[in-house]
């Protein structure tokens, strides 16, 4: 006996909230995972991962700034006309290890004020590395080094893929959703994007659902329930349905089918949610996008779900040009949507259950090209959630000289945690097993740690 | 005060395109209309026979050539072969978008969009129009940034890529490095010669994403596409960042035509070329691609020139543009042999000149793959259309007969997910390699356009597919000038007899290839609406659930 089954949902004007939605069919694989040993706690958890992605290469350094008298000066050596104002930074302390003093950009407080609270974590100099890689070897080319190194397009899909020095086939967020979607019915949930086709979610057969910042989209006069309509809605899903001789119309049909669906199944869990009231910043595009995120997540019970990975994505960290323009506005936007973001599952109570990341092409250069800065490698990044053990930096703050022993090819920073680290000890809080996670991240074993610890079980 | 000396860059262009090149060379928006002279037949191998096209030909072909079919134009060209309709394209003159900006009846901050629309709908000389807006993908500048109130810089932009449709690579890229909206857009403005003191590089941003994107991109290829890969099948990288580097100590000292500093000036000239600041150019000597030294001491413009030089006989400049091309008009999985035949006449028309867009562009429609590969490939050969290719295909072949002066569409990328210049990044609206997973993927086939197709942009396409037929057309009571209404006169009268309204759908919309099964959908929802007047609703219920299906979707 199926005891998910779900009772076919009825439009009948008003919306209505119980057992909302049309079963898309009974996951087969559902009861299976049920029944065998699953890497959850218990059956009614809930985790999800919510990848914010900054695009072009956030200048992490300008977020964290060594304030020692040695480091700070070597650091505004470096960067110039470029350096954050040592008065300026606020003064983190760090539970563990000794990285010195160090101060964090005044722009991005809301994030400091996370981060004082312990659910916000820094990780540092993490970036693409195929294997452990110092000055030295990179100079003589002496290890596997990912491939086309300073380009966004190459190192944004290594990012999300993690499956090599080169272009892979599938996105670590999909192969990781692939196993999850084995534990709830509505399966095609399990991946979520407000930003549209990404590599992080494709691959492996899936495919993520796709919705805007503004919410579900309704199709424009091809109601069913309304009489005028209805003959021409129900031709349409006829022709949706057609079985085509193309393999574009075949893939176009596919995509029109399931936002025909889903839509309708979604839009009446939405509409029938209470509505979150924490304040969203104004004119903050990751804000509107979070704020979808979070709606979702408050619909995760009614929906079913148990895991599930959210993508969203903020643009115009490249800044080559006018940075000391642009970056304020950068941070504190990025930090306002965040910090609101925080609020709104404080709100729903899914604070412990939901852990956010940042991840980005790659840092910035050491150096200036006189008013912005140019392609980097190593880049500190941010974690966030109820579920962090944060107020803490992990990872080593490098040497901020242009030709010192941390940097190469004028001033680009080598970096000392790989990114496939900081995705497995995502991923191993998302409950992924342990057998899975070198098929999963195919170059996790050239590391000898494979958890970087931000984050409680 | 130094006086900016104007570079005599006209004469340099025209020395340049040697053989018979376009005449546009004045950097004005009113430069002269760029022609392409008539191209001999058979350049091309494997070139189709140029035998007279049937009217579903003729609708291939204009597929492939315009922004939609338009009835006239399948009667028209059909009964004729390929090349007629090729050369009379080629010969038209060129419609400038700045022309339309300076005539717009309005001033929105943003109607050159509603200028593109027109353009797309109107403009006679389609292929070049066609051609420019594949240019406008792969040499991408946007409204999105710092260029979003430019409006009069954008449109001259886009003039430039008309201009040089049909003429020589070299003269575009140059044009383009020194275009002051990529100057701006890639910050190649203002790019400043090394300074150790303030420790301060080159900015390497246009330097890279020229060589990424606009000539060689990333990894080595053959000739006919395909990538040369390293033992462990990890394609060979073209360039290195020493290369990079390298590029960007050339492009230094440039900047607005108008600047009156070198560092932040408030001055911004949109429209002329970027002009020499010889004190903040880099003379270092440069190594660039293939070993090529720049020597120590020369001009900005000499380093240029060098650069460009270098850049243009680079190996992969023909196999790479040529797939952009191919698969933006044509196809997106052409064959490696399509590809390569095609890049034979980019490397060396018959002419014997090196990177003639026209002689190209002639050749990847006269090829037999183009021709017929719906045929000889008829579940693979084609590609997705893209957005605005749906709509402007509707607004064509039921095209009114005037657009009225307050038409408005200019936020059509908030709609969409793509407009005109509009693109969200360098990158463009897709990536050339995007592949949709599922059969696509597993097929080992790209699918760049899905990359923008997914649950909530198709919501959307296919909403304004239906309030641009269904809500607007030419029988309708209220019809208020910022839409268009389509114009179904000629449907009407073909309305009483259902079996010529389908064909003439099928062969206006799709082609002749309607399946059995749409066309049954068609009628039985046209036979669903059987009460009086409603001859309209008939015809523009069947016109939406054509142009909305999946048949309608693809480009073969």
């Amino acid at each position: 006996m199926n005891n998910f089954q779900r009772r076919r949902f009825l439009k009948l004007g008003a919306k209505t909230m119980t057992g909302a939605g049309l079963a898309l069919g009974a996951n087969p694989m559902l009861t299976l995972a049920q029944s065998s040993e699953s890497g959850f706690a218990d059956g009614e958890d809930y985790r999800a991962l919510v990848c914010v992605y900054l695009e072009g290469g956030s200048d992490g350094f300008s977020l964290l700034v060594p304030t020692g008298d040695a480091e700070y000066n070597e650091y505004t050596r470096s960067r110039q006309e470029l350096s954050v104002g040592r008065n300026t930074l606020l003064d983190l302390s760090t539970l563990s290890g000794d990285h010195g003093s160090l101060g964090f950009n005044q722009f991005a407080e809301p994030l400091y004020n996370l981060y004082q609270e312990q659910r916000m974590a820094m990780v540092a100099n993490v970036g693409n590395i195929i294997v452990p890689t110092t000055k030295s070897q990179y100079e003589e080319k002496s290890v596997p080094l990912p491939a086309q190194l300073f380009s966004h397009a190459d190192q944004e899909i290594q990012w999300q893929q993690l499956q090599g020095r080169g272009r892979g086939e599938n996105g670590w967020g999909a192969i990781a959703a692939e196993h999850f979607s084995n534990y709830q019915e509505r399966d095609y949930l399990t991946s979520v994007t407000l930003d549209g086709a990404n590599y992080w979610q494709s691959g492996s057969g899936q495919r993520p659902f796709a919705m805007k910042e503004s919410g579900l989209l309704e199709f424009a006069g091809l109601d069913k329930t309304n009489e005028w309509e209805q003959p021409r809605a129900e031709a349409f899903s006829r022709v949706m349905q057609m079985q085509q001789n193309h393999v574009f119309s075949s893939a176009y049909a596919d995509v029109q089918n399931r936002a025909l669906r889903i839509t309708e199944e979604l839009g009446a869990v939405l509409e029938s949610n209470v509505s979150i009231i924490t304040e969203q910043p104004d004119e903050n595009s990751l804000a509107r996008q979070l704020g979808m995120v979070a709606q979702l997540i408050a619909a995760r019970g009614q929906l079913g779900m148990r895991r599930q990975i959210f993508y969203v994505r903020m643009k115009g960290f490249d800044v080559h040009d006018h940075q000391n323009k642009t970056q304020p506005y950068l941070f504190s936007e990025l930090a306002d949507a965040l910090s609101y973001f925080q609020t709104t599952l404080d709100e729903i109570g899914e604070s412990d259950n939901v852990t956010t990341f940042t991840a980005s092409d790659f840092g910035r250069s050491l150096t200036g090209n006189g008013d912005g800065t140019d392609h980097g490698w190593g880049n500190h990044l941010m974690v966030m959630g109820g579920a962090v053990t944060g107020g803490d930096v992990y990872g080593t703050m490098p040497r901020m000289s242009v030709d010192g022993p941390d940097a190469i090819q004028n001033g680009r920073v080598v970096p000392t945690l790989a990114s496939t680290q900081y995705a497995a000890t995502l991923l191993r809080w998302m409950g992924l097993p342990e057998d899975q996670m070198n098929d999963t991240l195919p170059t996790l074993a050239n590391f000898a740690q494979n958890d970087l610890g931000f984050l409680r079980s | 005060m130094t006086i900016r000396i104007k570079l005599l860059l006209p004469l340099v262009a025209v020395l340049l395109s040697a053989c018979g090149g376009n005449g546009g060379t004045s950097q004005s928006s009113t430069g002269t209309p760029a022609i392409a002279p008539a191209l001999p037949a058979t350049e091309v191998n494997n070139a189709a026979p140029d035998t007279p096209l049937s009217k579903e030909e003729a609708f291939r072909l204009l597929g492939q050539t315009t922004f939609g079919a338009r009835l006239n134009d399948i009667d028209r060209i059909s009964g004729s072969g390929p090349e007629k309709w090729i050369d009379d394209q080629m010969t038209m003159p060129a419609t400038f978008m700045s022309d339309g900006l300076r005539q717009a009846a309005n001033n929105r901050w943003n109607e050159y969009v509603n200028v593109w629309w027109r353009q797309a709908i109107n403009a006679e000389d389609q292929l070049r129009q066609r051609t420019a807006f594949a240019l406008s993908q792969i040499f991408v500048v946007s409204a999105e940034g710092a260029l979003g109130s430019e409006q009069e810089g954008l449109a001259n932009y886009y003039d430039m890529l008309l201009r040089h449709s049909f003429g020589n690579y070299r003269d575009l890229i140059k044009e383009i490095t020194l275009s002051p909206v990529m100057g701006e857009y890639l910050s190649m403005k203002g790019n400043h010669k090394p300074d150790a003191e303030l420790n301060l590089r080159p900015d390497e941003n246009y330097a890279r994403e020229l060589l990424q994107l606009f000539s060689i991109g990333l990894s080595m290829l053959n000739n006919d596409g395909t990538t040369i890969n390293d033992d462990s099948g990890v394609p060979l990288p073209t360039y290195t960042q020493d290369t990079v580097e390298a590029f960007a100590h050339v492009f230094t000292g440039w900047h607005f035509a108008n600047a009156e500093h070198f560092r932040w000036p408030t001055n911004k000239d949109f429209i002329n070329p970027m002009v020499v600041w010889p004190e903040y150019h880099d003379t270092g000597e440069k190594t660039l691609l293939n070993g090529f030294v720049v020597p120590a001491g020369q001009s900005a413009e000499q380093d240029l020139d060098d650069a460009l030089d270098n850049i243009a006989n680079h190996p992969n400049v023909g196999p790479f543009i040529v797939k952009h091309l191919i698969t933006k008009m044509i196809t997106s999985n052409p064959s490696p042999q399509y590809v390569s035949d095609v890049v034979q006449v980019f490397n060396e028309n018959a002419q014997g000149e090196r990177g003639n867009l026209g002689s190209t562009v002639k050749a990847m429609l006269m090829h037999t793959e183009a021709r017929e590969g719906h045929i000889t490939n008829p579940e693979v050969f084609g590609k997705t259309k893209e957005p605005l290719m749906r709509i402007s295909q509707v607004w064509r072949a039921f095209s009114p007969n005037s657009i009225h002066k307050e038409f408005d569409y200019s936020w059509v990328g908030n709609e969409l997910q793509q407009a005109p210049l509009g693109s969200p990044s360098v990158f463009n609206f897709f990536t050339p390699d995007y592949s949709q997973p599922g059969t696509i993927r597993n097929s080992g086939l790209v699918s760049p356009e899905f990359e923008i197709l997914d649950e909530s942009s198709m919501v959307s396409i296919t909403s304004r597919l239906l309030a641009n037929s269904l809500w607007s057309h030419n029988y309708k009571v209220q019809n208020d000038g910022q839409r268009i209404a389509i114009n179904i006169d000629r449907e009407m009268d073909l309305e009483s007899n259902p079996d010529a309204l389908l064909d003439h759908l099928d062969l206006v919309l799709l082609g002749g290839r309607m399946s059995d099964e749409l066309r049954h959908e068609v009628v039985r929802l046209m036979d669903s609406r059987d009460y009086k007047n409603a001859a309209s609703q008939r015809v523009a219920e069947a016109i939406f659930l054509i142009s909305s299906s999946p048949e309608a979707a693809v480009q073969r």
